[in-house]
């Protein structure tokens, strides 16, 4: 009798392919199944790192183009959308605002709390846990992280998915309709002397969205996309110039964030002028909220500008919305004027700083060797003035931004060389 | 790029993440736990993406690239072998060079103050970084 065992092949398991399995319990971790040394879900953390762990698993295993259809070839980002449409949109799929706070019901005895969802249905039992109290909700730090999951999946050729574009695009679109709606009628009733009570709009508010925005706004950087190159064969001879991507630059696929990112711009400004005019709105904590959202959308206003520069030529002479737009946001003075306004926080400013550095560094690109490649220079120049003008100021946090992007720009420049070298 | 916005660079103690490929999802990961596991805070620096390619992060090596071609007119502007640039740009970078000498050792443009880099040792040693950066 022969003693050999076959060898045991599996196709599947529990109704998913193999090669699926690690994403599945990755989407299990991030959905909040009972971790195995527990009786509880993973903690946030874990299951943020989880989010992360899905988008790595989908760039290795990307399709070689953004374009790719089928089940198989989206498998990681099509968890995490779900998972994003599960716990994040209503029933209309309009994306929900994020809570930081959840309602939890529990019981003191002594020094030791207990929580209601801990016990098992008993009526008696449930009847003692009569306080009622707040938490800090972590859900939101998940949330956070499968944003900027989603928006580092890219397919071989290193272009983002459509998908993603359209992802990004309604999240900040829906964000920022709620957002601003509530703080526009609160406007609204300080001109009208309706003085309502900023505390109820708080509350009633029930969400402080703009870390959600802001983490939205940075995961813009992590796109990467151009205008579609169209075949030869399906254009019309004389309209439209084939392959080197010219033209119309509302064909460009990155425009629709672009608009986003600069109205949300023009917002967080307004909201850091107005927001030390008023006690009360500093006393409410809902004029330091959007302090992140503005510099945010600096710093994805200037990527993106680079982005379409490097991908597409266009003529930005026309007066549509999105050439005006473009030609601002490519512009340095820009960048400057926010710099230079004294009623916008350091961290607004820095991110101006950063944004001015950059882009005189991409100049340096078209400059030929009689004009001198001046770009950096110049940026540093202005840097070291602004240090040297606030010497004798308190503002030593200002400075460390300023270093910030010195140091950043250089060391980013000397370790890509080193690579290339 | 996440490091103006963090809103957490009055830490001296900074982190800079050298990885591979899939380097946005791990700079990511670090910037969200840090190595630890702690939320939101562990890490705080710089992400420096080792995969930089125009086909991949075409925004990143415009900037990189320009950086480059910047350095490089620091180094080399007004030594014997280099005559590329123009005199004016000769005199801009040298004039920048003292400014930037001048700081780092604590001096002001204006007489009886002290200047930035007097007192403060962080910054003095970050100029100096870039004075280093410049000189290689």
């Amino acid at each position: 009798m022969s003693t050999s065992q076959r060898r045991l092949t599996l196709s599947s398991m529990q109704d998913a392919r193999v090669t699926e399995v690690p994403v599945r319990v990755l989407g299990d971790c991030l959905r909040g199944s009972v971790a195995l040394h527990s009786s509880q879900p993973h903690t946030p953390a874990i299951r943020a790192q989880a989010a992360l762990a899905i988008a790595q698993w989908q760039n290795n295993k990307a399709p070689a183009s953004k374009d790719a259809v089928g089940s198989d070839a989206w498998l990681g980002l099509d968890i995490l959308l779900q998972y994003f449409r599960e716990r994040f949109m209503n029933t209309i799929k309009k994306i929900l605002p994020s809570r930081f706070t959840r309602n939890i019901s529990w019981k003191r005895v002594g020094n030791i709390f207990t929580y209601s969802d801990l016990v098992k249905d008993d009526e008696d039992e449930r009847d003692d846990f009569s306080e009622i109290g707040f938490e800090e909700d972590e859900e939101y730090r998940v949330r956070a992280a499968v944003v900027t999951a989603i928006s580092s999946i890219r397919a071989k050729n290193g272009q983002t998915p459509e998908k993603v574009l359209k992802f990004l695009e309604n999240e900040l679109s829906d964000g920022m309709t709620i957002s601003i709606d509530d703080y526009f009628d609160l406007q609204e009733g300080r001109s009208k002397n309706l003085t309502p009570d900023i505390g109820d709009v708080v509350r009633n508010q029930g969400f402080l969205n703009d870390s959600i925005v802001a983490n939205s706004l940075l995961a813009l950087c992590n796109i990467n996309t151009r205008p579609p190159e169209l075949d030869s064969s399906f254009v019309i001879p004389g309209q439209l110039d084939v392959g080197s991507r010219t033209g119309d630059i509302s064909s460009h696929p990155a425009i629709p964030l672009i608009q986003i990112a600069y109205r949300w711009l023009q917002w967080g400004l307004y909201k850091e002028r107005t927001a030390l005019e008023d006690d009360s709105m500093v006393k409410s904590g809902l004029s330091n909220s959007g302090a992140s959202i503005a510099s945010s959308a600096v710093t994805s206003l200037y990527s993106l500008a680079l982005l379409h520069q490097t991908t597409m030529s266009s003529n930005l002479d026309s007066n549509d919305e999105s050439s005006a737009v473009l030609r601002e946001i490519t512009s340095i003075s820009f960048y400057i004027d926010i710099f230079d306004e004294d009623k916008l926080t350091d961290r607004t400013r820095a991110a101006a700083a950063q944004a001015i550095t950059c882009i005189c560094c991409a100049a340096d690109r078209f400059l030929d060797k009689n004009k001198g490649p001046t770009g950096l220079l110049s940026a540093l120049e202005f840097l070291l003035e602004k240090i040297s003008e606030f010497c004798s100021s308190q503002s030593v946090h200002y400075m460390y931004f300023l270093l910030t992007v010195i140091v950043l720009v250089v060391y980013q420049s000397q370790v890509i060389q080193l690579v290339f070298s | 790029m996440m490091d103006a916005c963090t809103g957490r660079v009055c830490s001296t103690e900074r982190v800079a993440i050298i990885s591979g490929s899939n380097d946005l999802c791990v700079a990511g990961s670090r910037f969200y736990e840090g190595p630890l596991g702690g939320n939101q805070g562990g890490d705080n620096g710089s992400a420096v993406l080792m995969t930089v390619t125009p086909s991949f992060h075409p925004a990143a090596t415009a900037v990189n690239d320009g950086a480059r071609i910047g350095l490089r007119l620091l180094k080399v502007a007004g030594t014997l072998k280099e005559k590329e640039h123009s005199l004016d740009t000769v005199a801009r970078v040298a004039s920048f060079a003292t400014d930037l000498w001048r700081t780092l050792n604590g001096d002001t443009n204006r007489p009886g103050e002290y200047g930035p880099c007097a007192r403060n040792g962080s910054l003095r040693a970050s100029l100096l970084s870039l004075w280093v950066s410049s000189e290689r």
